[in-house]
C-alpha cells in the first residue's frame, strides 16, 4: 500500500471519527431536553386535559349537556360545542358520549370521565395536543 | 476517489445520527422518567378522586328528578315517598370503569337524604354540579361520604370525601303549601254553617276559605317565596227543608222541621317552585315542577225548628260558586 493511499485512509478516519463525535455530542445535548420536555408536557396536558373535565363537571355546564343529550340533541353536536369551548388554539380533542370533535396531531395528555345518570352510561374525554 | 470516499463517510455518519433520534423519538405513554411518572400517577388520582365525585353527584341528581316529578304529579308525600338511589350500584359501577382506565381501585358511597331546613347563602361546587343555583329551604338535601382509594404504579391514594349537595326543587316546601290548602277547606267546612238561602251561605262559606287560604297556604309561600299557589275551587250549597215529625198537643198541632246545610268544596291545588334554577329533566324534557291534587270534603250540619203554623212543603234549594285563589 502506497504511503499516499495510507495516508488518505487516515484523513478519512480522522474526518469520520471527528462527525460522528460531533454528532453523538449534539445528541447527548439534546436527549435529555427532548426527554424531559416531552415527559413533562405529557404531564401538564394531562393534568390540563383532567382539570378541563373537572371544571365542565362542576360548572353545571356538563348537567346541562347531559340533558341536551337525553332529550335527542346529537352526540356530534354537543361533541362540537365542547371542542369550542375547551379548545386552546385547537389543540383539543373531545369525545362526548363515543362521538368526536376538534383534530389534534399528537395526543400529548388524556382524561376519561364517566357519568351514569338517566338511565344511560356517558363517557366524556378530553385529548391534549402539543 | 478521496472525495467520494469522503462523502460516504459523512452520509453513513449522519444515517447513523438519523437513526439514533429516530430511535430515542420520545412516544405517547412512554416514558424516559420514573419522577414525571410518578407526578403522572399523583395529578391522575387527584383528577379521577374529583371527577369520581362529580359523577356520583350527577347520578343521585338524576335518581332524584324521576322521583320528585312523580311525586309532584301525583300529589305524593314527599317525606315518606322520595328516596335516595342506591349508592352501592353507582359505587361498583365506578369501581369497574376506574378498573377499565387501569387503575386498581376500591370506592364506596353513603349518603343520606333529608329536607335542607335553611337557605344557603354560599354555592359550594357540588351544588354548581347539581344544578343547584340557589340551595333554599325545603329541598331534598344529599350528605354522605365517598371513599375512593386508587393505585397505579407508582402510587396509592386514598381519601374520604364529604358528599354535600341540594337538589334546587324544594318538593318539601311544595308539599307544605299544599298541604296547608288542605288544612284551610278542612277548617272551612268544619265551621258551622246556617242559613235558608243557599247563595248566601255559598258567599259566606267563599269569603271565609279565602281567609284561612291566605292565612294558611298563602303565609306559608310567602314565607318560602317564589313560590306560585293557585287553588281552583267549586262550593256547592244545598238547603234541604222538610218536616220531621209532628205532634198533636193541647193547643193545637206542633210541627218539627228539619232544616240542613249541605256544603261540599271541590278543589284542585298547583303549587309551583318558580325559583330559576328549580326544574327537573323527566320524560325527555327539562320541566318545572308543580305539585297537583284535587280533592272534594263536605259535611252537613242539621237543626231544627218547631212551629204551629200550617204544614210547609219539602224544600229542596242548591247554590254554587266557583272561583280561584292565587297566591
Amino acid at each position: 500500500m502506497s504511503r499516499l493511499r495510507l495516508r488518505s485512509l487516515l484523513v478519512a478516519a480522522i474526518d469520520a471519527s471527528a462527525t460522528l463525535a460531533v454528532c453523538m455530542f449534539i445528541l447527548a445535548s439534546l436527549y435529555p431536553t427532548v426527554v424531559r420536555s416531552y415527559d413533562e408536557l405529557t404531564v401538564v396536558k394531562t393534568a390540563e386535559a383532567g382539570m378541563k373535565l373537572v371544571n365542565y363537571s362542576f360548572s353545571g355546564k356538563l348537567l346541562r349537556d347531559i340533558w341536551s343529550y337525553c332529550s335527542g340533541v346529537p352526540a356530534s353536536q354537543i361533541a362540537s360545542q365542547l371542542a369550542g369551548q375547551m379548545s386552546d388554539e385547537d389543540r383539543v380533542q373531545v369525545s362526548f358520549a363515543g362521538s368526536e370533535a376538534g383534530s389534534i396531531g399528537d395526543i400529548n395528555g388524556f382524561f376519561q370521565l364517566h357519568v351514569k345518570a338517566y338511565g344511560r352510561s356517558i363517557e366524556v374525554e378530553v385529548r391534549e395536543g402539543p | 476517489m478521496k472525495a467520494r470516499f469522503r462523502g460516504l463517510l459523512y452520509t453513513s455518519a449522519i444515517v447513523v445520527v438519523g437513526l439514533s433520534l429516530l430511535s430515542w423519538a420520545p412516544r405517547a405513554g412512554r416514558f424516559y422518567g420514573e419522577r414525571n411518572a410518578r407526578i403522572l400517577e399523583i395529578v391522575s388520582t387527584y383528577n379521577a378522586e374529583k371527577l369520581a365525585l362529580a359523577s356520583y353527584v350527577l347520578y343521585l341528581r338524576s335518581g332524584l328528578d324521576g322521583q320528585i316529578y312523580s311525586i309532584a304529579y301525583t300529589g305524593g308525600d314527599p317525606y315518606s315517598m322520595l328516596s335516595l338511589p342506591p349508592p352501592s350500584s353507582w359505587a361498583g359501577w365506578m369501581e369497574a370503569k376506574l378498573e377499565e382506565d387501569g387503575w386498581n381501585a376500591s370506592v364506596q358511597a353513603t349518603g343520606h337524604l333529608s329536607e335542607l331546613l335553611f337557605s344557603t347563602g354560599g354555592i359550594e361546587e357540588q351544588n354548581r354540579c347539581a344544578r343547584c343555583f340557589m340551595p333554599s329551604k325545603g329541598a331534598p338535601r344529599i350528605t354522605g361520604n365517598l371513599y375512593i382509594s386508587i393505585s397505579g404504579i407508582y402510587t396509592l391514594k386514598s381519601s374520604s370525601t364529604r358528599v354535600d349537595f341540594v337538589h334546587p326543587v324544594r318538593i318539601y316546601a311544595l308539599y307544605k303549601v299544599g298541604k296547608a290548602v288542605d288544612t284551610a277547606v278542612n277548617m272551612t267546612i268544619q265551621h258551622s254553617w246556617r242559613g235558608e238561602n243557599p247563595c248566601a251561605v255559598a258567599s259566606s262559606v267563599e269569603q271565609f276559605l279565602l281567609e284561612k287560604l291566605e292565612q294558611t297556604a298563602g303565609a306559608k309561600a310567602a314565607q318560602y317565596g317564589m313560590i306560585h299557589l293557585r287553588v281552583q275551587y267549586t262550593i256547592t250549597v244545598t238547603v234541604k227543608r222538610r218536616l220531621a215529625y209532628s205532634h198533636h198537643t193541647d193547643d193545637g198541632t206542633e210541627y218539627t222541621y228539619k232544616y240542613t246545610v249541605r256544603v261540599s268544596i271541590s278543589y284542585s291545588t298547583q303549587v309551583t317552585d318558580m325559583k330559576p334554577d328549580a326544574k327537573v329533566f323527566a320524560a325527555g324534557s327539562v320541566k318545572r315542577v308543580t305539585w297537583r291534587k284535587s280533592d272534594s270534603k263536605s259535611r252537613v250540619t242539621a237543626r231544627w225548628y218547631k212551629t204551629t203554623t200550617d204544614h210547609l212543603p219539602p224544600v229542596t234549594r242548591t247554590c254554587v260558586r266557583t272561583g280561584t285563589y292565587t297566591g
